[in-house]
């Protein structure tokens, strides 16, 4: 059995194609969305989901959220007595996912099918591919999350004919695919987007608004109160798009927060973050050579696409209201659930081909030559044009620039500015050349192969001498290689996870502990509750620990609402 | 093949029929199969798609067949037509008023400097939020800038490019000119007096005797041309070569970078005046101009002179005024003569793969010369014979150094110390007998050693020597 996954930013689900189309998992806690957040308790062990979630506000230093922005890089986060990179946290993360599909299908998973955003880089597909085999799978396919979001649209509704636009705003990342359905084909014609904005940039811009309203630092709170205060934008955000206004009426520490804010000076805050949706979406248009009036649907997906800001926006650029899918939360994982059973070729799936685009172009850097015949350097030329029908082949032929060259670095670069120095440096191959010959007899074909799974493959093949070259781009510092996924994988099997039947009990005292921290008039009682709860747990009576809980979980259900 | 016969389907098929035989063809070619194949059939797939496309909009109104040429003004822009294209109507031609004005606008504002300003303006433009004015009004503007070349700051371009979409590597312009463009956009911005700050900062000229020369280039290129004034100025050495440093710091070799305020002809004079290799009209009249001045200053310090002596006969000689004179007329003519050897040295030492003007000429230059020393020398003409081996002897080393690098691994500084060690001993001996045979050899000894270099040089050239293609 493939499995499908959503590894999202906040939060990541985990599905497959059964017999009754598209099912979703769901976790210990009963919920299908796992936030995407990883803490360490005081005995050393790993915990993941909403449990981890509580503990960023009770134990902020030893819990870590909103990694998947960080993929791609070799940034490591020190949690307790361990360093994680991005890859190692989202494996973490994978294997909690993987734990509940397991239970709830009985038999082991190997494979599976992970989304990315369509914009991710190649080192960061690479990172994802990473931490699937850190999460002990085999990644059968990657596949794009507005693709994966049109999928399960298109496997909905059937819209034969058409043309639509997917809008995928996530926690983290922003996807725009502009697609096409006819006879059974699935075309993506472009994608475009932005790897840094997200429903958490919205929450910034509420934290820094309220924080500068009351004329306090954000330096001035421990990273508790902070993750405390963050957790109340999150509601207050998801209140201003129903009411219109939200009222934040807290204590942090000893300082208290009384703040309001109404939908009006929202939407002013929140300009700049809609001003730069505007220019991903008009590419994509631009690239699919569509104008407006030619879609027939404008979908919208993820999370945060809820606002009714990001809505108005759409609306106003599109001259239509867009479609909201069923549950935007959950439209990318049930397309990639698709996408399983397409690549475990489902029999029921068989009349179904996608054909997705490579979102960035690729290329080299070349040297030009001016009019007064001075040589400027740092021009990117592209091989690969953004857009372009995965899989996908070009070549192209490059002279050396003078007589006499010893050897021709090819410098490959992925990014759309006409200069290299603003794009993403992939890797660099040197070829040699013979200094003897013409620059005619010089030149070196340089060949660009992008895959389905948007893996990149670059050769070059010297006139000269007909010697082949080829570029491994794992040489990237961003990226493990093989021997390191290895060794990483041990140290990973080394860590202690808190058994699955174990996380409702813990999600419990994680719970118990963030409302300690929010609620200082009842802190003596929460204190008792908690060391209550503790010594239960210890003497391990399965029906004691059941009884308690559910006392403890409708006491702290009365703390919590107002 | 044609794309329509990889698809099966006659040349007329329209568009529903290519993506019918394309599901189809797709289910026996799947991308993860068979990628080589998929690659193929997409290929003919969007060329029959685009084939399609033209078709339709030929058939729809054939005068666009030459493409839509649109007068904005004096602005002519040709668009490639898009496939929903409307015919040119009165939309259309209102459509032209409102991108031409939206233009101006749009520089006036970018011009204004102010970027968080124009952000908001952008922004906030109504007809910018619908995506064919906003890429119509793009194309225009760009064409606007390549026209007018508008002073803008840096930061102001790149929104105005950013937000239109204009600066990434598929825009289809071409990544010289636009990069060209940027630097003259923002070189013309930074020479406004009240933006030289930011010029100063780009180029590291923040101390102030660097600004200080800075504006002194600035403001000297930007005056009128006239011969007095360049004349005057140049009489400071330094200056050409000062001049020539910044000029070429800020724009490279590219010199169209520079705006109209800069003045083409004091760039041309000064970069000019500057070149060490060459002898031209700048360089003659600087140094005759510096000549003639230190002739007359030498006058006047003579008649002073001159005055004194008549007054305190006792007290001062006529040696000094001579001297003086002497002095100024010998760097007169040593300049005289380095500025006439030039041409000559650059002519006899040009490399052998560069073409020349009479090669036989060039190649035996130095045999002929030491030939006619030596027979002067032999007809008992000493100083005439001296005068054409000594400068052969320099001519050879001259072109031997420039056609293979060094001279026997030599730098220049070398031989200057070597020369004036040697010359310094011969004048220390210059009373001994032995110092008299010396000066009698020395021709033999300077056309042994030119001839030496001479026949090292051909052989080390044999390879490529220009007057064997002649023979061929």
């Amino acid at each position: 059995m493939i499995v499908g996954i959503d590894l999202g930013t906040t939060h990541s689900l985990i599905g497959c194609y059964a017999e009754s189309g598209e099912r979703l998992f769901a976790n210990a806690l009963g919920d299908y969305l796992t936030p995407s957040v990883v803490s360490i308790d005081e005995g050393g062990h790993v915990i993941v989901g909403r449990a981890a979630l509580d503990r960023m506000v009770s134990h902020p230093a030893l819990s870590v959220a909103s990694f998947k922005r960080w993929m791609g890089t070799s940034r490591e986060t020190r949690l307790g007595a361990h360093s994680f990179r991005p890859e190692e946290l989202s494996a973490l993360v994978l294997r909690s996912l993987l734990a509940d599909a397991r239970e709830a299908l009985a038999e082991d998973i190997t494979e599976a099918v992970i989304s990315v955003p369509a914009y991710f880089s190649d080192a960061q597909r690479r990172a994802t591919r990473a931490a699937g085999e850190l999460a002990g799978i085999r990644v059968e396919r990657l596949i794009n999350e507005p693709t994966a979001a049109a999928l399960a649209y298109g496997f909905q509704e059937k819209p034969d004919g058409s043309r639509f636009l997917v809008f995928d705003l996530g926690g983290g990342t922003f996807d725009v695919s502009v697609l096409e359905m006819f006879d059974g084909v699935i075309e993506v014609h472009a994608s475009a987007g932005d790897n840094f904005l997200g429903g958490e940039d919205f929450l910034d811009l509420l934290l820094s608004a309220c924080l500068g309203d009351m004329k306090m630092a954000a330096h001035a709170f421990s990273p508790q109160q902070l993750g405390q205060l963050r957790q109340r934008m999150e509601t207050a955000k998801r209140t201003l798009s129903t009411n219109g206004s939200a009222t934040i009426d807290a204590m942090l520490g000893d300082r208290h927060i009384a703040w309001n804010i109404d939908q009006d000076r929202y939407e002013r805050l929140a300009e700049p973050l809609i001003h730069r949706m505007r220019a991903p979406l008009e590419r994509a248009m631009r690239d699919a050579k569509l104008q407006p009036d030619q879609l027939d649907e404008v979908v919208m997906v993820g999370g945060a696409s809820r606002m009714s800001l990001v809505t108005r926006m759409v609306s106003r650029m599109f001259g239509r209201l867009p479609l909201r899918h069923v549950n935007p939360d959950q439209a990318i994982a049930l397309g990639t659930c698709v996408a399983a059973g397409l690549k475990a070729r489902d029999q029921r799936l068989d009349e179904i081909i996608l054909t997705d685009v490579c979102p960035y172009t690729l290329g080299t850097e070349v040297a030009r030559r001016d009019a007064q015949g001075g040589l400027q350097t740092g021009f990117f030329a592209p091989i690969i044009h953004r857009n372009s029908t995965v899989p996908v082949s070009r070549e192209k032929t490059y002279s050396p620039v003078e007589q006499g060259q010893k050897f021709m670095q090819l410098e490959i670069y992925q990014g759309e500015n006409p200069m290299v120095e603003n794009n993403i440096q992939l890797g660099e191959l040197r070829v040699a050349l013979d200094p003897s010959r013409s620059v005619q007899e010089n030149q070196v074909t340089v060949r660009f192969t992008y895959d389905i799974n948007g893996v990149l493959q670059v050769e070059a093949l010297a006139h000269a001498d007909n010697q082949r070259y080829e570029l491994l781009l794992e040489q990237n510092p961003g990226v493990l290689d093989p021997q390191q996924i290895r060794e990483r994988l041990a140290a990973l099997e080394a860590i202690k996870i808190h058994p699955r039947n174990k996380q409702e009990n813990l999600a419990l005292l994680a719970r118990a502990e963030r409302l300690y921290e929010e609620h200082l008039s009842a802190r003596e009682q929460l204190q008792g509750w908690i060391a209550q709860f503790r010594s239960v747990l210890e003497t391990q009576d399965e029906f004691a620990i059941r009884e308690h809980q559910r006392e403890l979980s409708l006491a702290l259900n009365t703390l919590e609402s107002p | 093949m044609s794309p329509f016969a990889i698809l099966g389907l006659p040349a007329d098929a329209d568009e529903r029929s290519i993506k019918q035989a394309y599901a189809q063809r797709l289910r026996t070619t799947r991308p993860d199969d068979d990628p080589e194949g998929f690659q193929h059939l997409n290929q003919a797939y969007q060329a029959a798609l685009e084939h399609c496309r033209r078709r339709a909009v030929q058939e729809k109104s054939p005068e666009i067949k030459q493409g839509v040429v649109r007068h904005l003004g004096s602005t002519e822009i040709r668009e490639t037509a898009p496939a929903n294209l409307k015919p040119p109507s009165a939309l259309a031609s209102t459509r032209a008023i409102l991108v031409d004005e939206f233009c101006d606008q749009a520089i006036a504002v970018a011009s204004a400097g102010d970027t968080a300003a124009m952000e908001r303006w952008l922004e906030s433009h109504p007809a910018l939020w619908s995506l064919q004015f906003k890429t119509f009004a793009g194309r225009a503007l760009m064409h606007r800038l390549y026209q007018r070349q508008p002073a803008m700051s840096a930061a102001s371009l790149a929104l105005l490019l950013r937000f239109f979409d204009l600066d990434h590597v598929l825009a289809g312009h071409d990544p010289l000119a636009l990069q060209q463009l940027k630097r003259r956009i923002q070189l013309a911005w930074e020479l406004q007096p009240e933006h030289r700050a930011d010029l100063a900062i780009r180029f590291h000229k923040q101390t102030r005797s660097a600004q200080k020369a800075l504006d002194n280039t600035l403001s000297q290129l930007m005056r009128p041309f006239r011969w007095p004034q360049v004349l005057l100025s140049g009489l400071d050495f330094t200056k050409p070569a000062r001049i020539a440093r910044i000029v070429r710091q800020m724009s490279g070799n590219d010199l169209s970078v520079w705006p109209a305020s800069i003045r083409p002809e004091q760039l041309r004079f000064w970069l000019t005046a500057a070149d060490r290799k060459r002898v031209t009209s700048p360089r003659l009249a600087l140094g005759a101009t510096r000549w003639l001045v230190s002739m007359l200053a030498a006058a006047l310090l003579g008649a002073v002179l001159g005055v004194l002596l008549s007054l305190y006969p006792d007290r001062f000689t006529s040696g000094p005024i001579i001297f003086l004179f002497w002095a100024v007329a010998v760097a007169g003519s040593c300049w005289a003569l380095v500025m006439a050897s030039l041409p000559l040295n650059d002519w006899h030492s040009r490399r052998e793969e560069l073409p020349v003007k009479w090669p036989w000429l060039c190649l035996g230059l130095v045999p002929l010369l030491c030939t006619f020393g030596l027979t002067l020398q032999w007809l008992g003409f000493f100083a005439a014979g001296l005068v054409l081996l000594v400068p052969s002897v320099l001519l050879m080393f001259s072109r031997y150094q420039r056609r293979n690098g060094q001279i026997f691994g030599m730098n220049r500084r070398a031989i200057w110390i070597t020369a004036v060690i040697l010359s310094q001993g011969l004048h220390g001996l210059r009373d001994s007998q032995f110092a008299a045979d010396a000066i009698s050899i020395i021709p033999l000894v300077a056309a042994a050693a030119a001839m030496l270099v001479w026949s090292i040089d051909l052989w080390r050239n044999r390879q490529r020597l220009r007057v064997r293609k002649f023979r061929r």
